[in-house]
């Protein structure tokens, strides 16, 4: 009686086992789409969040951005120093968008009508956007009142800004202003330029055929690729600093104003024969014999490695379109173009904007913050919506290797052919440059530097490139100088 | 006015919303039927109160008085539909069936103002749908040879998929469909029925490996004339289902192993040799790359989930019209643009919520043959689902497939209405078998006095 009962008991124990065991796959792909359901979730959760902005800005999307203008009133565009350099007036009774600066700010902060660039574009769904208080927004919809979208503080300065615009006065050529420590962009000027307020009436003549060689509506300074000439010098030693100390320390070149090599020769910029220079004064009078003789003695597979560690061929951490500068000789078998290469001819090419970054590497012990114009976003109330905080790109260099080459970059200031760039009340690192760009002898003329008030406290980079400029001191330098003076005057 | 009345409408909707979707979870938390049921009539009362206030904010953005017409026409078919189905089936599942109101309605919603002559031939096929599906759950509860019909299944399948393949009409660059009479008709939402059917009769008694072999070369003749249709939404879901059904039916995790390899491998194939399948990825990878011409139809649904937001911008508020396939492969896109990205999540979590009803119907099942057929059908519907939604948000490559019950399409409406019936079915034999020992229980305890407690009278 006893074991029949065991028996049944264990019967049914079995028989329920057996039902579960059934239905245990089933469960187990129960699981598997609720997983699977709840990643779609999370991925959409994350694409509202990371990426729906970038889409609501992307130009292909115009006529949904339509529709948010109809329910917002773009928001303010504001420099560093808190002035107006974007704003939405009413204008008989339609929405105008107005750039008191005018041609000044023409492509950092860039236009809106014809579709959008600049900072116009790039934050465009937050001046679409608002944060104001919700009561307040929700009942304006009621009212099918408009919201204000959120204002965007920059960190551009007018003065700083000013003074570059002026500085170009009516060359073609571009200004970027970078603070080293932080990647704050505070000045960046590309001309020719054009005035954003009438860009609807202007479209049709700069987009012509006759115009379209000036390039108008291009941002020279972050998307113009030009020859760096003997900006690229300092490329040249810090290699001969890293291969061949030795080198360097006893470097002795006698300077007949022409270095000859077989079939090829490289003469000195204006004629000018330097003499017996040691290495300081190769690079302060930039003298293209020394640095062909150096370029003759370097490994160019290391310059290429370290031309990759300086970002060329590499796209800018940027928010806003620029180009990436190109360096192409990976050895040494062409004597030609590597003597071409060692003083920035040949194949290189870079955008100012990269050429102020490599010098911010110095100023800033060798390391490179990412380069940002938008500091933070704010309702039109002031609430706080967003902000940028300085984030490093890469380290370009050591400490004691850019603390060397500041050395010869102040050199290259106060004894050589950079001296038109030093102020009142602030001492100047920097270098020039005069590229060929064309086989009839025309250059470009660059200076590139950095100036600190307080010894090792570099605040401001600044690369000037003058399209077509002749003569990077005579030209280029100056600007860097008014820009400067504009900066630390404030 | 105008816009206080659908402002405030809209935003009640979201909250309409939500609270169903909460409440499609909250009713998983007790078997007790009868609880159920009280739940489910909160939701019915929702799915009107969105319907209410979607017509509400369409009249209003319309000025159509014809739009109060057709509400109300609807609205009585909703009603309808819930009284008849209930007084017919009084033991069907109420939350399967609040969940087909729900997403009838989102369809109805949507598609109205998409496009309102889609809108009335959908509204025709629901109610088409509505009255031939009711017959059904009968037809699965009575009739007893439905398992024994393997070959005939197979037949019917290969065949209808093969004659599209070599003779249908060619729609978005994929042999769907074919027509006659002006009524066109896309076999490879009917196969579906009979590819699980097919499935399960196969494993009904046998699951040795010759059997599971055979069945294979069957199945994978399906997926491979879906393929070269190049219909590849539907012969991902045909597969997927398979590889789950005979995991389920062989309770072997080999198969499911194997079949994923053999998918993988498949897929990796069907890269290499089929340029369609290259191009999907292609757009998948950057949309932008070909934006006016094969990526248009992505990036447009993304700048429509994009600049819908959370809250979305109303209905009649967005362009969803500018998305191509927009009642079809793209309405998941539409509702997010207009109805929001809250909405849309719920949706998500309504599917959910479907698919593990129908999984948790199919586990009460006795007969393996309606266990795998019940299991099999919870798949197609799950994948579909996923396909559709995680396509046409670029977080897979997009295989151009159906919403089920909410992307516009007569074939698509039926048969998963038609699904949906068989699942009822399953649930109804279920209920009855449930009903069945409650009342021999009671009658074995009026017969047998010793279980009343009258033994201890007897006394020993």
């Amino acid at each position: 009686m006893k074991r029949r009962q065991r028996y049944g008991e264990r019967a049914v124990a079995e028989e329920g086992k057996k039902k579960r065991l059934s239905n245990q796959e089933i469960v187990l792909v129960t699981y598997v789409f609720l997983i699977l359901f709840l990643i779609m979730i999370a991925f959409l959760a994350y694409f509202m969040y990371k990426k729906a902005p970038s889409y609501v800005n992307n130009p292909y999307n115009a006529n949904r951005q339509a529709i948010l203008e109809e329910r917002y009133t773009r928001g303010d565009i504001l420099s560093a120093d808190r002035q107006v350099l974007a704003t939405t007036v009413e204008e008989d009774g339609a929405e105008k968008r107005y750039y008191p600066y005018g041609e000044i700010f023409a492509h950092i902060v860039g236009y809106n009508g014809r579709g959008t660039s600049g900072i116009e574009q790039m934050e465009n769904s937050s001046l679409l956007s608002s944060h104001n208080n919700p009561v307040e927004m929700f009942t304006n919809e009621l009212l099918e009142k408009k919201n204000k979208g959120d204002m965007v503080v920059t960190t551009l300065l007018t003065d700083v800004q000013e003074a570059a615009f002026d500085g170009l006065g009516e060359m073609k050529g571009a200004v970027v202003a970078i603070e080293p420590s932080t990647g704050k962009i505070i000045a960046m000027v590309s001309k020719p330029c054009f005035d954003p307020n009438y860009i609807s009436e202007i479209w049709d003549e700069i987009v012509s055929e006759e115009h379209s060689s000036e390039a108008v509506l291009v941002n020279r300074a972050s998307q113009g690729l030009y020859p760096p000439g003997s900006t690229f010098k300092i490329v040249t030693l810090l290699e001969l600093l890293r291969e061949n100390p030795a080198m360097a320390e006893e470097f002795s070149y006698n300077c007949e104003g022409v270095y000859t090599e077989g079939q090829w020769s490289i003469k000195c910029a204006h004629d000018a024969e330097h003499g017996e220079q040691n290495l300081s004064e190769a690079f302060a009078n930039s003298c293209n014999g020394a640095f062909v003789a150096i370029g003759r003695q370097l490994s160019f597979r290391n310059v290429y490695r370290l031309c990759d560690d300086l970002g060329f061929n590499s796209p800018l951490p940027t928010a806003f379109p620029s180009s990436r500068s190109r360096f192409t000789l990976k050895d040494d078998g062409d004597i030609g173009t590597v003597m071409q290469t060692s003083i920035g001819q040949g194949e290189t090419l870079v955008t100012p904007l990269h050429m102020a970054l490599i010098m911010s590497a110095i100023a800033n012990k060798g390391k490179v913050m990412e380069p940002y114009v938008v500091d933070h976003v704010v309702s039109s109330q002031g609430n706080q919506v967003s902000s940028s905080s300085p984030r490093q790109w890469r380290r370009m260099m050591s400490e004691e290797e850019a603390d060397q080459l500041s050395d010869y970059l102040r050199a290259a200031v106060t004894d050589g052919t950079g001296s038109a760039a030093q102020g009142e009340g602030y001492n100047v690192y920097g270098k020039t440059g005069t590229a060929e760009f064309n086989s009839s002898g025309d250059t470009h003329a660059w200076f590139v530097g950095y100036a600190e008030r307080t010894a090792n406290t570099p605040e401001l980079v600044v690369c000037v490139l003058v399209e077509n400029g002749q003569s990077g001191g005579d030209i280029a330098a100056p600007i860097c100088r008014k820009v400067m003076d504009a900066y630390f005057g404030r | 006015m105008v816009s206080l009345v659908t402002d405030i409408s809209r935003y009640l909707i979201i909250i309409i919303i939500a609270l169903y979707t909460g409440l499609n979870f909250y009713v998983l938390r007790k078997h007790d039927l009868q609880w159920q049921d009280r739940v489910c009539k909160k939701q019915v009362q929702l799915v009107f109160l969105f319907h209410f206030l979607s017509f509400l904010i369409i009249f209003m953005r319309t000025e159509d008085p014809w739009m109060m017409v057709y509400y109300l026409i609807q609205w009585s078919f909703f009603m309808a539909y819930r009284l008849i189905y209930s007084a017919i089936y009084p033991n069907c599942s109420k939350v399967i069936l609040s969940n087909t109101m729900m997403l009838l309605a989102v369809s109805l919603v949507m598609l109205t103002r998409l496009d309102m002559g889609k809108s009335r031939r959908q509204f025709i096929y629901a109610m088409a749908a509505a009255v031939i599906t009711l017959v059904i759950p009968l037809v699965i509860e009575k009739i007893q040879f439905l398992s024994k019909l393997a070959w005939l299944y197979a037949l019917v399948g290969i065949g209808l998929l093969g004659l599209v393949w070599r003779m249908g009409n060619t729609t978005y660059g994929a042999q769907l469909s074919f027509s006659f009479g002006g009524v066109t008709l896309q076999p490879s939402e009917f196969v579906k029925l009979s590819f699980v059917f097919f499935t399960a009769s196969m494993f009904r008694k046998k699951q040795s490996f010759a059997r599971a072999f055979a069945t294979t070369l069957i199945a994978a003749a399906h997926v491979l004339i879906l393929v070269a249709s190049t219909d590849l939404g539907s012969g991902l879901v045909y597969f997927l289902s398979y590889i789950f059904m005979i995991y389920v039916a062989t309770r072997n995790w080999k198969y499911l192993a194997a079949g994923s390899g053999m998918g993988a491998a498949a897929s990796i194939l069907a890269y290499q040799i089929f340029d369609h399948v290259k191009v999907r990825v292609a757009i998948w990878k950057d949309p932008f790359a070909d934006y006016n011409n094969k990526g248009y139809q992505l990036c447009q649904a993304l700048f429509a989930i994009s600049s819908g937001g959370w809250f979305g911008l109303g209905l009649y508020g967005g362009i969803p019209n500018k998305i191509p396939v927009v009642t079809k492969d793209s309405i998941f896109a539409a509702i997010c643009e207009e109805m929001g990205m809250i909405f849309g999540i719920c949706l998500i979590l309504i599917y959910l919520g479907f698919v593990i009803q129908m999984f948790w119907v199919s586990t009460w099942m006795d007969s393996l043959f309606y266990k795998i057929v019940g299991f099999g059908l919870a798949v197609m519907i799950g994948a579909q689902t996923i396909l559709h939604i995680g396509g046409i948000t670029a977080m897979i490559p997009m295989t151009g497939i159906t919403l089920p019950l909410i992307s516009y399409g007569g074939s698509s409406l039926i048969s998963t209405m038609i699904i949906i019936g068989i699942i009822q079915g399953l649930h109804l034999m279920k209920q009855k078998e449930v009903d069945y020992i409650g009342r021999r229980a009671e009658e074995l305890y009026e017969e047998t006095p010793t279980l009343r407690g009258e033994s201890g009278s007897r006394g020993r």
